[in-house]
């Protein structure tokens, strides 16, 4: 009895995600969102093959070119380095430093999260935690970090993945003080499983899906993070690209050409907004109950 | 109401206390020997020990925490190391700024937010959905900085409303502080304007379908009459809650937009500490953001039990 209920459960929430695909696609806004995300992910992985020159490049006999220039597609900056291509290893950079917040994030919040959820003890030492995590804003933090071992990729992605924690943890929580409600899990309790067996097997499965959305909804908060930090000097160091790097370069020289501040403006707002646009959709196609039409 | 309180205040207490650790052991982890870089390259071993009682660096590490909780609690910072000033002081400048331009730039979004949130939710299930839902999704994407840069250029540079920079302290002449911090105002206060409206959109969907609502729509009180009295004003007290929790990425973008428009705030000083490795001023600064986080945020729960009596200790915070 209790095994055919825990190995149905985890089944039909694969069962269910495969149609979530269909349904995610079936919304205009679902369907932008997806086509913009693949080409952002796309255009991160293939980018240094398709940059016509590297990011570091300089032609000093071209600076400031115009866009459009032969050559130089979206122009160069003060140094005469191609535009274009510091943009796609750029996002590449950012992109990458959101996907280490977010598995930090993750991988710290949920087993944390799922804890708190279950075992009521361990839910008040973890608030205390999530509660001081807070109190620590991710650039404080990243000031702190530069402090003890200098401004890097790694120390970026370290203050942006903790101060992301708290959301992680939440969402799993709640969910987890939910489902420890559900039949199959007390079914599970009453045949003696331990702990982990409980949290990893019959919990855990059944909140991916939520872990799933948060992570959609973190990585752009965490990829403008990262180009503020870039941009304050406290993430990636020159002369490797970064979109914050290129804004900041860019404040310089911005009364001269404004295209590149502008550029690298509006690639941080399609990369986020494709994400943002993505895990709202997918929230939506997740939980048909949710929020439209009732 | 009282218990719910006394629990908060013992937690906040506590959280406190954690922090403070953090932050002394963070310090103990900074690169370099506080009484090396103090004595010279040249000290003797018995200088050297002879500063380190000084400064305490003998003690256990508990009494060190003592006395380092001690100073916090009087206030007794010490000096930059960049500067020789006293932090106190140049906390005391510094910290109106920010907080001006922070109280500013939340006014600023609730405004914003609430009233985009409200067309968000008229809208719903007419054509023109989508476009009010891309434009919060839209607000969540921009990075406040980038605003800022293209504030300067367009506004100031090209068009000469506002000033690119400077600050006027607000008791000195108020109209002119207020207008100089207009546009900075503006750019910390979208990414918060963004959440507002969503939050906003997505309470007023659900208190505009309760019972009481629809009472009071069936008695022909006019629509906007509900709208305002019954629907938002639901929505206003999750708003409380929504900008306690958004104050750490407040705190965060003061910081970069202090450094685009030049304001001399607690963003600047940070900055300035972090590229000289001014020690003793990144260690106040954070101990004044994190204290004053928890601060908050403690009150924030104090007039949401005052506002919204059904709070009790069980299930309030999720």
């Amino acid at each position: 009895m209790t095994t055919t209920a825990t190995v149905t459960e985890p089944r039909t929430a694969v069962r269910r995600r495969s149609g979530v695909l269909t349904r995610l696609v079936s919304t205009p806004a679902g369907l932008a969102g997806t086509v913009l995300v693949v080409l952002v992910l796309v255009a991160a992985a293939v980018g240094p093959l398709l940059a016509p020159y590297s990011f570091a490049e300089t032609n000093f006999s071209y600076p400031y070119q115009q866009l459009f220039t032969q050559g130089f597609w979206l122009g160069t900056d003060d140094l005469g380095r191609d535009v274009l291509s510091r943009l796609l290893y750029g996002l590449r950079a950012s992109l990458l430093v959101g996907l280490l917040a977010v598995g930090l994030a993750v991988a710290v919040g949920t087993p944390l999260g799922l804890l708190a959820g279950y075992w009521r003890p361990a839910d008040m030492v973890i608030s205390r935690f999530v509660d001081v995590t807070l109190a620590f804003p991710f650039l404080i933090l990243a000031v702190g970090l530069a402090a003890i071992s200098g401004a890097s990729l790694s120390n970026a992605a370290i203050a942006l993945g903790i101060g992301f924690i708290p959301n992680v943890l939440r969402v799993v929580r709640g969910e987890t003080m939910r489902l420890k409600q559900e039949s199959f899990v007390k079914a599970a309790v009453a045949t003696d499983a331990p702990l982990w067996r409980i949290l990893g097997r019959h919990i855990l499965p059944n909140t991916l899906s939520a872990i799933i959305v948060q992570a959609t909804v973190i990585l752009p908060a965490a990829i403008i993070g990262e180009s503020m930090l870039s941009f304050l000097g406290l993430g990636i160091q020159p002369p490797n690209p970064s979109l914050g790097i290129m804004l900041s370069d860019a404040q310089q020289y911005i009364y001269r050409a404004p295209s590149v501040a502008v550029l690298t403006g509006l690639t941080i707002i399609i990369m986020c907004f494709a994400f943002n646009l993505f895990g709202d959709a997918l929230r939506d196609a997740l939980d048909p109950n949710s929020s439209k039409g009732h | 109401m009282g218990r719910f309180l006394a629990v908060r205040a013992v937690e906040s207490l506590i959280t406190l206390l954690i922090s403070a650790a953090v932050i002394f052991l963070g310090v103990r982890a900074l690169p370099g020997d506080p009484a090396r870089a103090m004595a010279g390259e040249e000290a003797t071993p018995e200088q050297l020990a002879a500063i380190r009682a000084d400064l305490g660096l003998d003690q256990p590490l508990l009494v060190q925490f003592l006395a380092f909780l001690r100073n916090t609690v009087t206030f007794d910072l010490g000096t930059s190391t960049r500067t020789g000033q006293e932090i106190t002081q140049m906390l005391a400048a510094a910290i109106p700024v920010t907080l001006q331009l922070s109280v500013y730039a939340i006014i600023v979004a609730i405004i914003i937010g609430i009233t985009f949130g409200m067309y968000a939710e008229r809208r719903r299930g007419k054509p023109d959905e989508l476009l009010a839902n891309a434009g919060v999704l839209l607000g969540l994407s921009v990075p406040n900085f980038w605003l800022g840069l293209l504030g300067i250029l367009i506004l100031a540079v090209m068009l000469g409303i506002v000033p690119a920079s400077g600050y006027v302290p607000f008791f000195e002449s108020p109209v002119r502080s207020i207008y100089h911090l207009t546009l900075p105002a503006l750019v910390l206060g979208t990414g918060l304007a963004a959440v507002i409206a969503r939050q906003t959109r997505a309470s007023l969907i659900e208190t505009m379908g309760t019972d009481y609502v629809r009472t009071a729509r069936a008695t022909g009180i006019a629509p906007r009459r509900v709208l305002f009295r019954y629907g938002l004003r639901n929505s206003l007290i999750v708003l409380v809650t929504i900008v306690g929790l958004q104050l750490g990425g407040l705190i965060s973008g003061a910081v970069v937009t202090e450094r685009i428009f030049a304001l001399p705030g607690l963003g600047r000083m940070t900055l300035d500490a972090v590229f000289s490795r001014d020690y003793p001023v990144i260690q106040a600064v954070v101990l004044v953001v994190t204290f004053s986080y928890v601060l908050i945020n403690f009150l924030v729960d104090v007039l949401y039990s005052v506002v919204n009596p059904r709070i009790r200790t069980g299930g309030a915070r999720a």
